[in-house]
């Protein structure tokens, strides 16, 4: 999981900022949108906690 | 100098000087900086410039040059004080002031913590309310008082879960607000740009502008005064030589421009969007506004909630949890839980009125004019009392509990200013740089005048 950890936090980062974009270019539907920014969030909270350690002491 | 092995991990060396073996590298300040100022709050700020008038102009420069004052005062003011000293404030300002003016600012900063703290859980609040709709009806820019019954539960309720777990220690709290900065942060940079797709354009200059025929409240320079004093408290007022002490170098300074420049400056213009929007498409009262709540998910969906609930319980429970500490530090007695709950039940009250929430820019002045001050005091005692022939660190040198000079120089400025703004109406955000130079001048003329020269 921790190999994992890393490239799948960051890749749900960039799905955050993505359809955002995408959206502003007129690429990407409203309700699409909303539904990829869930799920980044869903795989952000489910990956950084492996990556990033800090906030423990 | 106490050898580093004394001590027990977690030690946070309250009465000592932080020894070499726990200082930290500028990373450590750089992530702090950037999530702590990436709060539910931000939601709030950003709509209120436009409710007040700001321009785009006002807000892209009059950010840019506050924001940059706070990073400089907080380099050169704070981090040079924490650095050479190494003592936190309470402690610094006991050697100042004596015990029992420390009790005062204590029990001052534990209310405006706590009502701080409620102001976030109100925010919190309007997103939890949105899955019930109509049921739970959302505060405006203009309400004070609670809106319900249904809003009094949704606050109560929240309240309470932030108070449980900020008794439990905020451990697991700061370690969420860890991992969720970073996304957090680009959450607010969706909100911005999903808003430029709705309006349909990238001209900022052209989005934001005060109505036409309406008078704004706020200028260029009050853009300027409040980003550079809505943290007057923690640089100005010195509240955050407990953090910056433990900086290897005094270039960590400048760690705080990650929280500026990021979340008073990039976070702020986006959620500003947000009004913008519902002002331009769906005719809302820029004076009314509306909650943050709504207004993100109808930018981003369920993530936006999340999001609010996620930076204002991130932010609320590290506020209640020092709220707690600074009762506990008025009755040392009171165990540490006991007093957190306290601090939790206070600002779980305040947070049922949204006049704070609604009325953040005001508190924030207030805030700093307060606290602010003391800074000063420290300031003066740190780089001018020998040379202005000011006896230094008055109460450690003379055993003395209490320092009539401090108090005096204190609240005179504070009384002066809040009747400024209470009966005057001048704006909280313009106040606490007057108050704080007027602090430091009363105090080295009552140090002369009360006590004479030192020789």
């Amino acid at each position: 999981m921790k190999i994992l950890a890393r490239p799948l936090a960051l890749l749900a980062l960039f799905a955050t900022i993505l359809p955002p974009t995408l959206f502003l270019l007129g690429v990407m539907g409203e309700g699409t949108m909303k539904i990829v920014l869930l799920c980044a969030t869903v795989v952000w909270f489910a990956s950084a906690p492996f990556w990033l350690r800090g906030g423990e002491s | 100098m106490v050898d580093k092995s004394e001590h027990y991990a977690g030690d946070e060396f309250e009465r000592e000087v932080v020894p070499e073996g726990a200082r930290k590298g500028a990373s450590a300040f750089w992530g702090m900086y950037a999530g702590e100022h990436t709060a539910g709050t931000e939601f709030m700020i950003g709509p209120l410039f436009v409710a007040w008038g700001a321009s785009a102009f006002d807000l892209i420069f009059g950010l840019l040059l506050g924001n940059l004052l706070a990073v400089l005062t907080w380099r050169f003011l704070t981090t040079e004080i924490a650095t050479q000293r190494r003592l936190t404030l309470y402690c610094q300002l006991e050697r100042i002031t004596g015990r029992k003016l420390v009790v005062l600012y204590n029990l001052l900063n534990g209310v405006l913590f706590c009502f701080l703290a409620g102001a976030m859980v109100t925010v919190s609040a309007t997103a939890v309310g949105v899955p019930f709709g109509g049921a739970i009806r959302m505060p405006t820019f203009a309400d004070t008082l609670p809106t319900g019954v249904a809003w009094i539960s949704a606050c109560l309720a929240i309240g309470a879960a932030m108070t449980f777990v900020a008794a439990r220690g905020y451990g697991f709290v700061a370690r969420v607000g860890h991992i969720a900065a970073p996304w957090m942060l680009l959450v607010f940079l969706a909100c911005g740009l999903v808003m430029l797709g709705k309006l349909g354009s990238t001209d900022l200059f052209e989005l934001i502008r005060p109505p036409e025929g309406g008078v704004s409240r706020m200028g260029f320079w009050g853009v300027v005064c409040f980003a550079w004093f809505c943290n007057a408290a923690m640089h100005l007022g010195m509240s955050d030589l407990s953090i910056l002490r433990f900086a290897r170098k005094p270039s960590s300074g400048w760690a705080p421009a990650a929280g500026m420049f990021l979340g008073h400056y990039l976070a702020w213009i986006c959620a500003a969007l947000l009004l913008v929007y519902w002002v331009r498409e769906k005719g809302v009262d820029p004076a009314v506004g509306m909650a943050p709540g709504p207004m993100v998910y109808d930018a981003v969906g369920l993530a936006g909630l999340i999001c609010v609930v996620v930076a204002g319980w991130t932010t609320a429970n590290p506020t209640i949890y020092r709220a707690g500490l600074a009762f506990q530090g008025l009755f040392p007695r009171l165990s540490r839980v006991r007093a957190t709950v306290a601090a939790g039940a206070v600002c779980t009250v305040a947070s049922v009125f949204p006049a704070i929430a609604m009325k953040l820019l005001d508190f924030v002045g207030i805030y700093g004019t307060i606290l602010a001050p003391v800074g000063a005091v420290i300031a003066v005692d740190h780089f001018l009392a020998r040379r202005l022939g000011i006896r230094a660190e008055y109460s450690a040198s003379t055993g003395s509990s209490f320092n009539p000079a401090f108090l005096l120089a204190w609240a005179l400025p504070v009384a002066l200013a809040l009747w400024l703004y209470a009966a005057r109406g001048v704006a909280p955000f313009f106040l606490p740089l007057p108050a704080w130079v007027a602090c430091g001048l009363l105090y080295v003329l009552f140090s002369r005048l009360l006590r004479g020269k030192v020789a």
